[in-house]
């Protein structure tokens, strides 16, 4: 007897061969395609791991004097802001850095205003000393004594009192100390100008006070 | 006990020479200050010599010449004197400062000219074991009286001044400042010629 297959069962089988043919050869071209998303979305994180690690750092360096000046700093601060990380951490480290940064700032600003308030009053100082060095030209070549009077009330004219304390540096050391004469006073200095008919024509800067009146002068003998 | 007391005692002896050596090793000068020190010395008498000049003078108002000796005195120490020399007497008469600038205020002559000249050191300033330097200049003074009349006399003097210099520290503007202070002692007349 033979044996054999009924025809319907036979088809069967071819069906579900092909059909797991299908399957597999699907399976075969699809599981590649996710292996390779999963290591591009590993890749990714990683990346982005690495962003935030090197993020938190200079964050963190920009607290230190790393050598950056604050505007520096500040260009650095935003160039992270603007990688928008989404991160906690970062986050927290970026309101952190951005207030130390608004302190520095601010200081800087008060720097560069206290910088400016000294170099006008160095320049009023300058000018208030060259308008004296004119009085003392005056008083020490005066063609009388009434004349270098009148020269010597003018000149008072620019310092607080008669009594503002005069110094004359004799020399300065090569430490910077300075050697003095005996302190006198602007009203004394300005008899002697016109007593000797000679005068100191350098100067420290002029102290001046509130109304820009000169309150101690410093002259250098030559 | 007794050899106990003698080394306390060396000790205190060595630990003050120690003390004094250290004292006069800081006011030791350098060279640099040295000379400016010298210049200063020399210019208060050159400034002597100017308010001399001006006292003198017969032209200068009186309250202006009151001023200038002020000024002048403030040159000198407390018991300073200076000498006065004629050729029409032998004898040196010393006055006070301020009785020195009366008496020449008040000399009897029209025109009166005193110029100083040749100011220099002829004993080096050196330090003294009181902490002050002290030297002499020499100066040679020319002076010369006349009056209306036409009487004139003249003399030549020579005269040495005792320079001394002392650190003195003092307080300006709320801060201590340090200077050498510079005063003239007696003036002494060396010999007086035509």
């Amino acid at each position: 007897m033979i044996f054999s297959f009924p025809t319907n069962i036979a088809a069967v089988l071819r069906t579900n061969l092909m059909l797991a043919l299908v399957v597999f050869s699907v399976a075969m071209v699809v599981s590649p395609g996710c292996s390779g998303r999963k290591k591009a979305e590993q890749a990714a994180q990683e990346q982005r791991d690495k962003t935030i690690q090197g993020a938190l750092s200079s964050l963190k360096a920009l607290m230190t004097d790393n050598g950056m000046t604050v505007p520096q700093k500040r260009a650095e601060w935003n160039r992270i802001k603007n990688l928008n990380l989404n991160h906690a951490e970062v986050d927290e480290w970026l309101d952190k850095v951005d207030a130390f940064l608004k302190q520095e700032e601010q200081r800087m600003a008060e720097e560069k205003l206290e910088s400016e308030r000294l170099a006008a009053e160095k320049e009023k100082a300058k000018k208030s000393f060259q308008n004296l060095l004119t009085y003392f030209e005056r008083i020490a070549n005066a063609s009388s004594v009434d004349d270098a009077n009148r020269h010597i009330q003018e000149a008072l004219g620019l310092f607080s009192s008669a009594q503002v304390p005069v110094l004359i540096v004799i020399s300065t050391g090569a430490n910077g100390s300075k050697d003095y004469d005996r302190p006198t006073t602007i009203r004394k200095y300005l008899d002697y100008i016109k007593d000797q008919r000679k005068y100191e024509r350098q100067a420290e800067p002029l102290k001046l006070d509130e109304q820009g009146k000169i309150k101690e002068l410093e002259l250098i003998k030559q | 006990m007794s050899m106990s007391r003698y080394i306390i005692a060396l000790f205190f002896i060595m630990g003050f020479s120690a003390a004094g050596l250290g004292q006069e090793k800081s006011l030791e000068i350098t060279p640099q200050r040295k000379r400016a020190i010298d210049s200063l010395a020399l210019e208060k008498v050159r400034d002597l010599s100017r308010y001399i000049t001006l006292v003198g003078n017969k032209s200068t108002p009186f309250s202006e010449a009151q001023r200038v000796i002020d000024r002048a005195v403030e040159l000198f120490s407390d018991d300073a004197q200076i000498g006065v020399s004629s050729l029409n007497r032998r004898e040196i008469r010393y006055f006070t400062v301020r009785r020195y600038f009366d008496h020449l205020m008040a000399l009897n002559y029209d025109q009166v000219t005193v110029e100083w000249y040749n100011i220099q050191y002829v004993s080096d300033l050196e330090l003294q074991p009181d902490g002050r330097y002290v030297g002499v200049i020499t100066i040679f003074q020319k002076f010369t009286g006349q009056n209306n009349e036409g009487l004139k006399y003249e003399d030549t003097t020579k005269k040495d001044i005792t320079i001394y210099v002392e650190k003195k520290q003092t307080q300006i503007g709320g801060r201590l400042v340090d200077y050498w202070d510079v005063w003239l002692g007696d003036v002494r007349v060396a010999h007086t010629s035509k």
